[in-house]
């Protein structure tokens, strides 16, 4: 069978702007929508999952189900859409849109419908978890576990979960760089999550910001110039940059993880386990404002797009906002500013889209990214003098948060409970 | 007292240590209609409930807590 090899390299990324979304696949039923992070967030949010709550509840099943949802589902849309049938054409495609959203590099070439082993040199998730955390004490890898496993029944057209993952080397244990994964139909059951598409949103235009000298458009014309995506022969997978590993998980993976999470803790510990939960994991957003935001701002890429249009310290948040608008997380609008306190208003933020989407409406906000991404934002802007570039250490990183003045944010309305968009207020502790 | 002073000591550790723990003990603490976050100065424990909260606290510092179980 003859197959364009273009077609096997090229994923097929919908930039939605006046949506804020970045969206793969064609139809309706399979497509999702992707959203940036970084290593610090990604590897952060999986300790507190995988490791924290997993004191209480058996997490690791949630990870790596929430990764083969997404996998299985989208990749079946897309050999459909494609038209991919031959399983070794797919695991080209396979490889490459595991790559393509900086997750790393692996050989599937001795997966077959009965499993098999799946080595990588380049994992996303296990060089992010030793940068943030040191040598793990046990194989990272679950959200590739999960991904190979969804990835696995779309190549082959299998049911759902019928290859179970492990991992039986992880370069975050062993310092190194070799991961060895396995997929068999023997092994440990995850739960089957199945939803497709990429939600609901209301569409709506973000408030206009108040008054500021960055020019949005340019921005974002500059953000989405940018080699922002992995490339299995030319990076390894990995998209180092900004002094981070980004990636490109569908958010419905965040989504998924953190509020099944979020559930079982709300089932055992009522309200007391949500109201312990929910700081780590708007901690997980904070770590990645200070790590990316912090990262963007120090960048070569600031310096000459944006800074020369930053007239005032408030552009410099001003100019975030235009830069996050990129990132896929919804439409983000700074609408009140002062050196003391801000408001930002997100419609069609992706904790909100995501729950009613997997879950209908919630009894609670379940917006947390964004608390500790505006945090973060005017944390470092009011407190730590980024305009002057400083290093973004873990004790500049402990300074801002334990400060007095330290921020502290409110959400005023949660578009995922029916309000028209969310809506935060960033003020100083007391 | 001896829980108090633990709690003191994790929250001078990396920051959100003290909430961090506060998640893992949900289910030690729970049974006994406690949370760290209301433990007070007079707050009392079993010793094994202590040790296990010790042990845990230890394990988020990334090193031995001096608090002693009186």
């Amino acid at each position: 069978m003859t197959i364009h090899t273009e077609k096997l390299n090229t994923v097929p990324l919908q930039v939605v702007a006046d949506l804020g979304r970045m969206v793969v696949g064609a139809d309706a039923a399979s497509s999702k929508a992707h959203i940036l992070h970084c290593n610090y967030y990604n590897t952060y949010l999986l300790r507190t999952i995988w490791k924290d709550a997993g004191n209480f509840m058996d997490t690791r099943p949630i990870l790596i189900g929430a990764a083969a949802e997404q996998a299985r589902v989208q990749l079946c849309g897309l050999f459909r859409d494609l038209e991919i049938i031959d399983p070794t054409h797919r695991k080209v495609f396979v490889t490459n849109f595991y790559a393509w959203q900086g997750f790393g590099t692996v050989d599937l070439t001795q997966l077959t419908a009965s499993g098999g082993v799946v080595t990588s040199s380049s994992q996303h998730y296990a060089e992010g978890w030793k940068t943030q955390f040191g040598k793990a004490d046990a194989p990272v890898g679950l959200m590739t576990q999960g991904w190979l496993s969804g990835a696995a029944d779309a190549i082959f057209d299998l049911e759902p979960g019928t290859l179970k993952p492990s991992q039986s080397e992880c370069a975050a244990v062993t310092g190194g760089k070799s991961n060895v994964f396995h997929l068999s139909t023997e092994g440990e059951e995850f739960p089957i999550y199945n939803v497709g598409g990429v939600g609901s949103t209301l569409g709506t235009a973000a408030p206009e910001p108040v008054t500021n000298n960055v020019d949005s458009a340019t921005v974002a014309q500059a953000v989405l110039g940018l080699p922002l995506f992995g490339d299995a022969q030319k990076t390894a997978g990995l998209v180092d940059t900004f002094g981070v590993l980004i990636s490109w998980h569908p958010h419905q993976f965040y989504d998924r993880a953190s509020f099944e999470m979020v559930h079982k803790a709300i089932e055992l510990f009522g309200d007391e386990g949500r109201e312990l939960a929910e700081p780590l994991l708007e901690e997980a957003g904070h770590r990645c404002a200070f790590r990316t935001f912090g990262g963007i701002w120090r960048s070569p890429e600031w310096a000459a797009v944006v800074e020369p249009m930053c007239k005032t310290r408030e552009d410099w948040v001003h100019g975030m906002a235009a830069v996050v608008n990129c990132a896929g997380w919804g439409k983000v609008s700074c609408t009140k500013l002062t050196e003391n306190e801000a408001e930002f208003v997100v419609v069609d933020d992706y904790e909100s889209v995501g729950y009613n989407h997997l879950y209908g409406t919630p009894d609670f906000a379940p917006t947390y990214l964004f608390k500790g991404g505006f945090r973060g934002i005017m944390n470092l802007v009011y407190n730590g003098d980024i305009q002057s570039k400083p290093s973004l250490t873990e004790e500049l990183y402990s300074d801002l948060i334990t400060r007095d003045n330290a921020f502290e944010v409110e959400v005023l309305s949660c578009q995922a409970q029916g309000a028209d968009r969310s809506v935060y207020r960033v003020s100083r502790n007391g | 007292v001896s829980l108090f002073k633990l709690n003191e000591w994790i929250k001078a550790k990396e920051p959100l240590a003290f909430t961090r723990l506060s998640m893992i003990c949900l289910p030690i603490l729970s049974p006994l209609g406690l949370s760290l976050r209301n433990v007070q100065p007079d707050t009392k424990v079993p010793p094994d409930v202590f040790g296990e909260i010790k042990t845990k606290a230890e394990e988020v510092a990334g090193q031995p807590c001096p608090v002693q179980n009186n």
